[in-house]
Parts: C-alpha cells; sequence; structure tokens
C-alpha cells in the first residue's frame, strides 16, 4: 500500500527543526543541533512507510457487551453505566428511560438476566445492573417529563391513531414510544387503574404504589391517553376498535385462572391468587385463615405467600416438582423462605376436603420427577397411594393463568413474533399485533416492555406508508433486545452485534472490586407490613456499581491504545478534545498492542490480504 | 550524604522533595482517563520490528525528556532504529557512537555544552544492556565516578540482538539464545547493585506497563543534576520468541512476577519499591516466551526461588533503608 507520491515533512513531527543545513550551523545549544546523526539536516524516517509490513490491521470497532442482548427490555447497559459512573447521572437516568419507560418498576422486579452474562462475573461479581437501574429510574421519577411529541392535524387522526388493549407494561411501553414519535396511542384497560399486574398483582413490599403511579403518570404526559374501566369485548367491539384505528395492540396479559380440577376447589376459603392479591393491591381488607396454603411454584405463589404471612397466616407453598424447576424468580424464594414461609416439595393436591362448607385440609399426593416435558423441566409423576391431608383454613390457588382472547374473531392465533394469524385467509392480519404475555418466551415485565417497544417499531413502519408484511419484515432489524436508542444512533464509530465475551477483555487493566449490594429490611421487620423490603443503592453505591462496569466492547477513551502504540500513531482526532482516535496505516506494522492493551476489546485486528 | 552536593556539576532544579506518589497500580478503568499530552520526538517509520519495546521506551522517555535532549548511541538495534544515514527517526540531536564509549561519549558531550553555556540541555545515553552489562561498563563505571552530568539509560532486550540474538550478562538463566541453545547457565547480572555501589545521586528501574510510574521517574531524573541512570526492560518479539502484541503484557508480568521490581534510589542509599507486585508464579511469565520453552518444572522452581530471594534482599533494603 505504498503511495506513489507523498510529501513528507519532518516539521510535521517537530516544528523545531532546522530548514537547511545553513540554519544549522552555528548551534548554540541542544534545541538547534540538526536532527541528522551527522552534520546533514533533513531527512526523516518518515520516507518508510512501515504499513507495508503488517498483515494484520488494527480497526476500532465498537461492539456488543454481553449484558445487552440479554435485557429483554433493550436497555443500553453499558451507556447508560458510563454517564452515572462518570457523574452524569441525570443524563444516565434519560438514556434508559429512552428505552424503558419503566426503569423504578423493572429495578425493583426485574428478574435481571443481564447480569447471567456480565463480563465482571470473575472479577468480584456481575455488576449490580439491576440496582443501578432502581437507583435510576428513581431519579428519573424526579426530573421534568418528557414532552409529548407535535402531532399530525386533526384530519389525518385517524391515520395515526393506534389502539391499544391493557395498560400493562406492554400496552403502556408501546403506547409511550408511539406517543414519543408524534402518534395517537388510546390505551383501554378494564381495570379503574392502569398498570396490569405491576398494580393489581405485585403487592407494595416489591413495588410501592407511589412508584408506578408516578411511573405511569410520566407515561400519560408524554401523550398518552388512557380509558379505564373499558372491557374490550363487553364494553366495546373489537371489531368497532379495528374499525375506529389504524392499528391495534393486543396486550391484554393472562387473567383468566386456571382451574384446578381436583374436587372440593369451591369450598369457602378456597380463592383465586390473583384475585387475593388483587384485592390487597386495592386496599381492602383481607383476612386469611391461620393456615394458608398455597399452591404452585410461581410468582404468584411466592407473593401469596408472603402477602399471607403479611396479614398474619402462616403460609406453606406446596409444588409438584422441586425447588430446581420453580418458575418464580429465585431471589424471590429466598425471600419467602427467609422470611418464614414454608414449602413442600414433590406434592400435588388431590383434593380440597372441608368441613361445613369451609375448607379444612388439602388432600395430597407424593411425586417424583420423571421424564422432561416441553419445557425441559423434569414432569411430576404421582406416586401411588401416597396420600397426605395437610390442614388448611385458606387455600390460595397459583397455578397459572390462561389468555382471555374471546373478544377475537374465532380462530386468530398469535405467533411468536408478534404477529397475527387468521387461518381463514392463511394470512397475518393487517394492522393488528400482539405483545406481553400473550407472545413473550418468558412471562414477565422487562420482556413485555421490549414487546412492546418492538410493537411501537413495526406500528409506526405501518403508519408511515409501509405494508404490513414489510413492516413486520422490520422486526428483524430491531430484535427485542436491542437499544432503540442504539439503533437510531448508529454511526461512528461502527457497533458490530458481535458479542464480546471474557476473553475478549484485558483484566489487567481493573481492579478486582466485589459487587455492591443492597440493604433490606429484617426479616422481622418486613414481615410486620407491606413497606419495601430492599431498600436500594444510595448515590455513592450506585456510582461505584457504575464504576465498576468494563464497558465491555465500547471504547471509553481510556488512551491506552495511544499509550502502548510503540510507533506512535494512534492520534486523537485532529479538533476533538479526547475520546476519537485514528491510526495512520501507512505506517502501522500490524503488532497488535493497541488491541491487545485496550481492556475492554474495542479493537479489532483483522487480517489483510497482501 | 549527598553525593550530589560534592560534585554536582551545575544545580539544576533539585531533586523534588516530595516522594513521588505511588504509581496507579490499575491504570486505565473506564473513568481513569489518562492523557499525556506531551509531543512527539520519534517519528514513525523507524525499522524497529513490530512490537519492540524498545522503540515504546525510547517513546515515552523522550516525551517526558522534552527537546532539550542529546541522544547518544551506541552500537546496538537502536543504532538502526534511529536512522539511516542521512535519515533520523528521532527529531532531537542524536549522535552514534562506538560499542564501548557510549558514556565516555555522552561525558564529552556534557563537557562541550558547559563549555558553550548551555543551561538547558540535557544528555541521555540509550544503550542496550550488551553495552551496559558487559562491554561499555568500563566507560560507564568511570562516568559515575565522576558523576558525570548524564542520563544513562540501559534498555534491556536480555541479549545481544541486533546481531542475531547472542547471549549477554543480563540474558536470565534458562533462556535461549544462539549462543546457549540448551539455555543460559548464569544469573543475571545485577546492574542496579553496581550503579547504586557508586552512589549516584539518582537509580530506578521502570516498566513500560506502568506508564504513569516511568513518567515519574523520567522526569525526577531529567531535574536532577549529576549521574543517573534508568534501567527498563525492553521485551523483544524476535528475541524472546513472543508474541509482537503481547510487549506490554510481557513487561507487566516481569514487574507482577518480582522478576523486574519497579522502585528507586537515591544517592545509592535510599530504596524505595513504588508499584507493589501482584506476586504471580513466574511461571506466568516464562510460559508465555519460546526462549523458555526448553525449562522443566525443577528449572522453574530454581528460578523461581531466586526471585523470591532477591526480592527479599530488595524488600529489605527499602525497610532497612527507605528513601
Ligand atoms: C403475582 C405476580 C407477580 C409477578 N412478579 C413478577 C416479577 O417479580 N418480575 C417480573 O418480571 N414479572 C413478574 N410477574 C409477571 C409480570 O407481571 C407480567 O409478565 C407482566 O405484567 C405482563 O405484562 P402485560 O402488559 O403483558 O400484561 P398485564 O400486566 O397482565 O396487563 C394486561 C392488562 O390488560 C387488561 N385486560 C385484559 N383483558 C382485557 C380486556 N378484554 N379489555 C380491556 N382490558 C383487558 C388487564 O386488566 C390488565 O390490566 C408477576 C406476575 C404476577 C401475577
Ligand atoms: C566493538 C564492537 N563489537 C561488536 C559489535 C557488533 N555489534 C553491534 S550491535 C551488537 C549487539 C548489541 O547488543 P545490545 O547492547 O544488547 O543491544 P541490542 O542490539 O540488544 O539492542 C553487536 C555485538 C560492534 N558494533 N562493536
Ligand atoms: S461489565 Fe458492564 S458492559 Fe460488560 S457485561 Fe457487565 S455490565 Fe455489561
Ligand atoms: S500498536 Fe500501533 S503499530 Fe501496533 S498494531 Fe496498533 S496501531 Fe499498529
Ligand atoms: S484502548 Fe481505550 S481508547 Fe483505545 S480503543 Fe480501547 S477503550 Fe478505546
Amino acid at each position: 500500500m505504498r503511495r506513489a507520491k507523498r510529501t513528507i515533512s519532518p516539521k510535521r513531527y517537530n516544528p523545531k527543526l532546522p530548514a537547511s543545513a545553513a540554519d544549522a550551523k552555528g548551534f548554540r545549544g541542544a534545541s538547534d543541533m540538526p536532527a541528522a546523526s551527522v552534520s546533514v539536516p533533513g531527512g526523516s524516517m518518515l520516507v518508510c512507510e512501515t504499513g507495508s509490513w503488517r498483515n494484520v490491521r488494527p480497526v476500532f470497532e465498537d461492539k456488543t457487551p454481553p449484558c445487552l442482548p440479554r435485557c429483554p427490555a433493550g436497555e443500553n447497559i453499558e451507556g447508560h453505566l458510563d454517564l452515572l459512573a462518570r457523574g452524569r447521572d441525570a443524563e444516565a437516568a434519560r438514556l434508559l428511560r429512552e428505552d424503558n419507560p419503566f426503569p423504578a418498576t423493572c429495578g425493583r422486579v426485574c428478574y435481571h438476566p443481564c447480569e447471567s452474562g456480565c463480563n465482571r462475573a470473575e472479577w468480584g461479581g456481575a455488576v449490580a445492573i439491576h440496582s443501578v437501574e432502581r437507583y435510576l429510574g428513581d431519579l428519573a421519577l424526579r426530573l421534568p417529563a418528557e414532552k409529548p411529541a407535535a402531532r399530525a392535524g386533526k384530519s389525518g387522526r385517524k391515520h395515526r391513531r393506534v389502539a391499544i388493549i391493557g395498560a400493562g407494561p406492554a400496552g403502556l411501553t408501546c403506547a409511550w414510544h408511539l406517543a414519543k414519535r408524534g402518534i395517537e396511542a388510546v390505551v383501554f384497560d378494564r381495570e379503574p387503574e392502569p398498570g396490569g399486574v405491576l398494580r393489581t398483582g405485585i403487592p407494595a413490599y416489591r413495588l410501592p404504589k407511589d412508584v408506578l403511579a408516578m411511573e405511569i403518570s410520566r407515561i400519560v404526559e408524554a401523550g398518552v391517553e388512557l380509558r379505564l374501566g373499558v372491557e374490550v369485548g363487553r364494553d366495546i367491539a373489537f371489531e368497532d376498535l379495528r374499525s375506529a384505528y389504524r392499528a391495534v395492540f393486543l396486550a391484554c396479559g393472562y387473567h383468566r385462572p386456571r382451574a384446578l380440577g381436583v374436587p372440593g376447589e369451591s369450598l369457602k376459603g378456597v380463592e383465586d391468587g390473583l384475585d387475593f392479591l388483587r384485592r390487597i393491591n386495592y386496599g381492602q381488607k383481607v383476612t386469611p385463615g391461620r393456615r394458608s396454603v398455597v399452591i404452585g411454584g410461581g410468582n404468584t405463589a411466592m407473593d401469596c405467600a408472603r402477602a399471607a404471612l403479611r396479614l398474619g397466616s402462616h403460609p406453606l407453598v406446596i409444588y409438584r416438582r422441586t425447588r430446581g424447576e420453580m418458575p418464580a424468580i429465585p431471589e424471590e424464594v429466598l425471600e419467602a423462605e427467609r422470611e418464614g414461609v414454608e414449602f413442600l416439595f414433590l406434592m400435588q393436591p388431590a383434593e380440597v376436603r372441608g368441613k361445613g362448607g369451609r375448607v379444612a385440609a388439602v388432600r395430597c399426593q407424593r411425586c417424583r420427577l420423571g421424564e422432561p416435558d416441553a419445557s425441559g423441566r423434569r414432569r411430576p409423576v404421582p406416586i401411588k397411594d401416597s396420600f397426605q391431608d395437610l390442614a388448611a383454613d385458606t387455600v390460595l390457588l397459583a397455578t397459572g393463568e390462561d389468555a382471555d382472547l374471546s373478544f377475537l374473531p374465532s380462530g386468530w392465533t398469535l405467533g411468536d413474533n408478534g404477529a397475527v394469524l387468521d387461518p381463514a385467509t392463511g394470512h397475518e392480519v393487517e394492522g393488528v399485533f400482539a405483545g406481553g404475555d400473550l407472545t413473550t418466551s418468558r412471562k414477565m415485565v422487562a420482556n413485555a416492555v421490549g414487546s412492546g417497544k418492538a410493537a411501537s417499531w413495526v406500528i409506526e413502519k405501518y403508519l408511515s406508508g409501509r405494508s404490513w408484511s414489510e413492516s413486520l419484515a422490520e422486526l428483524e432489524h430491531a430484535p427485542t433486545s436491542f437499544s432503540v436508542a442504539r439503533l437510531e444512533k448508529a454511526g461512528a464509530p461502527p457497533r458490530s452485534s458481535e458479542i464480546v465475551d471474557a476473553t475478549s477483555i484485558n483484566f489487567d487493566h481493573f481492579p478486582k472490586l466485589s459487587r455492591a449490594s443492597a440493604g433490606r429490611l429484617s426479616s422481622e421487620e418486613a414481615i410486620r407490613s407491606f413497606a419495601e423490603v430492599n431498600q436500594g443503592f444510595d448515590r455513592a453505591t450506585a456510582e461505584a456499581e457504575a464504576r465498576r462496569c468494563f464497558h465491555c466492547a465500547v471504547c471509553s477513551r481510556c488512551d491506552n491504545c495511544f499509550v502502548f502504540c510503540p510507533e506512535g500513531i494512534v492520534r486523537h482526532k485532529p479538533g476533538k478534545a479526547c475520546g476519537d482516535y485514528e491510526i495512520d496505516l501507512s505506517y502501522c506494522k500490524g503488532c497488535g498492542i493497541c488491541a491487545a492493551e485496550c481492556p475492554r476489546g474495542a479493537i479489532s485486528m483483522i487480517r489483510e490480504n497482501r | 550524604m549527598s553525593k550530589q552536593k560534592r560534585t554536582a556539576p551545575r544545580a539544576r532544579a533539585a531533586a523534588p522533595a516530595a516522594p513521588a506518589e505511588q504509581a496507579e497500580r490499575m491504570p486505565s478503568g473506564a473513568v481513569m482517563e489518562r492523557r499525556l499530552a506531551e509531543t512527539e520526538y520519534f517519528t514513525p517509520g523507524s525499522v524497529a520490528c513490530p512490537g519492540c519495546g524498545g522503540a515504546l521506551a525510547m517513546r515515552h522517555f523522550l516525551r517526558a525528556m522534552g527537546p532539550e535532549t542529546v541522544v547518544v548511541i551506541p552500537a546496538c538495534c537502536w543504532a538502526i532504529i534511529a536512522g539511516q544515514f542521512p535519515y533520523a527517526a528521532l527529531t532531537v540531536p542524536t549522535v552514534n557512537c562506538l560499542f564501548a564509549a557510549a558514556s565516555a561519549v555522552a561525558s564529552g558531550i556534557g563537557a562541550g555544552l558547559r563549555v558553550r553555556g548551555d543551561r538547558g540541555a540535557r544528555v541521555m545515553v540509550w544503550v542496550g544492556d550488551g553495552g551496559t552489562y558487559d562491554i561499555g561498563l568500563q566507560s560507564l563505571s568511570g562516568a559515575l565516578e565522576r558523576n558525570e552530568d548524564m542520563l544513562y539509560v540501559c534498555y534491556d532486550n536480555e541479549a545481544y540482538m541486533n546481531t542475531g540474538i547472542q547471549r549477554s550478562s543480563a540474558t536470565p538463566p534458562g533462556a535461549w539464545t544462539t549462543t546457549t541453545p540448551g539455555g543460559k547457565d548464569m544469573a543475571k547480572k545485577n546492574i542496579m547493585e553496581i550503579i547504586t555501589a557508586h552512589r549516584v545521586p539518582y537509580a530506578a528501574t521502570v516498566s513500560l506497563a506502568f506508564p504513569e510510574d516511568l513518567r515519574e521517574k523520567v522526569k525526577k531524573a531529567r531535574d536532577i543534576g549529576g549521574a543517573r541512570f534508568i534501567h527498563v526492560l525492553a521485551p523483544c518479539p524476535p528475541g524472546w520468541k513472543c508474541q509482537s502484541s503481547e510487549t506490554v503484557k510481557l513487561s507487566r508480568l516481569a514487574v507482577d512476577t518480582k522478576l523486574d521490581p519497579l522502585y528507586e534510589v537515591e544517592n545509592g542509599l535510599r530504596w524505595r519499591i513504588t508499584v507493589e507486585p501482584r506476586n504471580l508464579p513466574v511461571e506466568d511469565f516464562l510460559s508465555r516466551q519460546g526462549r523458555f520453552s526448553n525449562l522443566d518444572a525443577n528449572d522453574v522452581r530454581r528460578i523461581q526461588a531466586e526471585v523470591d530471594r532477591n526480592w527479599a534482599v530488595l524488600r529489605r533494603q527499602a525497610e532497612v533503608n527507605p528513601l
């Protein structure tokens, strides 16, 4: 790659060089001496373009940290940790909200799969992304709300209006992203208050209701319209919605309780777990009996048990498989256990037995684990003649819910990607999209948030004139796990979707610091009320935790490449105070030191064909 | 007793009174931005091998020394790297000289500058390990004894690399060279003890992996009068049979395995360790280099024992005679 002509000026490197031999004569001191080793001045080794030696070349290329694609809400985790670590808290909080309008909520209830891929794991423990998220989420609540975007004029209204069924995290997230882009979103929910399960299911000791209310009011302020107390299928027909709005987003969750299918289910004292939580969450007086038996192993079961405990009952959870198969978030199981909830595993109810019309006991049958089922978990197999009666004053059923989509035209089915199929036509139904628990692989809040974002992405494309199938195809470019903020700010430096693992991290450049953990109420104190158990991070802890982040694969402008290049050819780009680098490839010998000493794998060495 | 007072030829700035701060042990965390804003005096286009530790060393030394520097280079790789007539890779005056004569030539240049009344320029003698530990040792000792006003830098690539990897008295035990095909039997000469025995005002070791520590020591040495000596280990990819990308990593491992402890000595008497090693096993350093591929477990154990012994001696020095 030698260039034919090139002006070489040693002055580029030292403005004090004498311009000619005459100037060099009679020098008074070292600074006047000629540059060459003998008295002939002028020649510089810049004539020798050592770039021709190399067969690999360094390239600055930001890639993808492993935490990022694991976040179902698609947060730009590395980005907000970076801002927070630099003390720019408010910007960090805003960046976080660009992808997720529920950071204070997710910072409390998310199962944080992001942390399980963190490259810090072996170096003091994964970064406590989840707790930092809560700190930033709470901070965002104190910042001024985002301004609603300007909307299209009245005439074009129908063409810019979207109906959303369900004001849970999926529906509200979709509405929020649409509103931010100037699209009118109207959210229908049969409940008197918005929030979905966040409002009716998750109790205040995990998610204080004022936090949720503030977070939702931010969403409404951004220009979202709520129609509460309206049940689609009863108060308004689905077809009417379709004709009044350009697009409909189905986000009505899983709310139809699954029957247990055993005798005695309708005895007094047997209650659906979600109803039980719903009554508590709406502030009604709820008094479970002395002994409550909770049936199930998911989050609902854990919350039923912990809520019952706080209401003076002694809860016992029975689950038909073992602890390892429980679908509940492991931390919630631990908390329940710590607070004094009892567990019996490999037990399944066979009958609810009563006395005088009231529940008295649950007759259970012991199980063993058999072959794995469709979910990959081992199936419980009841053991013959192994019945046992467990005394109970209250029985709470937490064995799962189903979707109730009876308002849809018959036969319609939901695809995993959110498209809705009409078997009568064999095509995707135009303008109808589904998300949240209805479609996500894991029925969790962050997944609902991510699917709401994906829905907004598809619907926006459709409203801006693409065909429905083209709009659906957009999903490929915008996987829910990828940050919209990141996607939209593509550009310099290039970002690749290659995920960097710990082998690309240069641990020499990082001190081994332990992960911080948030304070929590003692168990004795916790079970006395519905006060929030987890106390979260204070500012200093959150910032220190953010500083533990490696910023995997994203150049943090640490200058290592600049410092360690033996040739001195990694330079700051002219005009930029710091941050952007360029490499003078005319001279780069391809040694690879810059890439090796980059703490975070933001430089790739690529082979050259010579 | 300050040797500086005895013969200091020219009092420049006194040595900084406060001890240089302990170098940042773990630099370059995300937020710790390190900006070394100095100018470069080493142009690209040099013929140093890819990943040359000696080249990186010169770059940082000159950035710290500044433009008022005369470099004296005897026969060694750097005589080539600095450029072939009439081309130069350094933008400060450079004088090439005979292999054994570097310190004598530097003494002469120093005298010449003094006669001309130049109070700004500093002489930096830049010599390989062969030129320092072996062939230039007598002229170096003479210059140290006279307390000549120079900063003598030994960039130690642990063999005569320029002529094709022959062993020197700086080659470590066990290392393969073309003249020790089965691995060297003798220990590495302890040059720092030889230098400090001359009671020079300042002597120090620096590492390419600790650029802040390097820079502070070079700046400190720059502003002291009399003879100063700095040793820098300079990984050499062809000679050490290592990856060119691992120059800095090996430098760091040498420090962290205590093979190349970082310290400074004032007036030959007061010692201070400036970077606390992570105390890794020497094997971490040895196993990444082809020149040590013939070592067996026993050899490694022997080397470890020797390293531990040397470290204990240094530790004791720093405790008994602290700076
Ligand atoms: C007790 C409990 C605890 C949980 N804990 C956690 C946790 O700690 N972490 C976590 O990540 N996930 C948890 N989950 C799961 C999480 O709450 C859900 O995955 C999430 O709320 C799904 O959001 P969504 O928007 O899809 O639906 P939902 O939150 O279910 O919201 C759907 C909304 O649609 C409304 N609706 C339904 N049908 C109609 C209709 N026909 N017309 C009008 N409105 C209708 C409903 O009233 C509801 O408000 C928990 C779930 C439960 C039940
Ligand atoms: C008196 C004399 N003997 C031998 C040589 C050949 N010679 C040139 S450079 C060199 C090796 C220098 O080794 P070292 O000082 O360790 O520096 P390096 O090349 O390793 O950087 C030798 C032996 C010479 N130039 N002059
Ligand atoms: S260190 Fe930071 S960027 Fe890397 S995986 Fe962990 S949180 Fe993500
Ligand atoms: S350290 Fe310098 S010479 Fe080596 S590959 Fe990087 S840019 Fe090229
Ligand atoms: S070494 Fe530092 S400045 Fe250079 S690419 Fe890596 S993170 Fe960016």
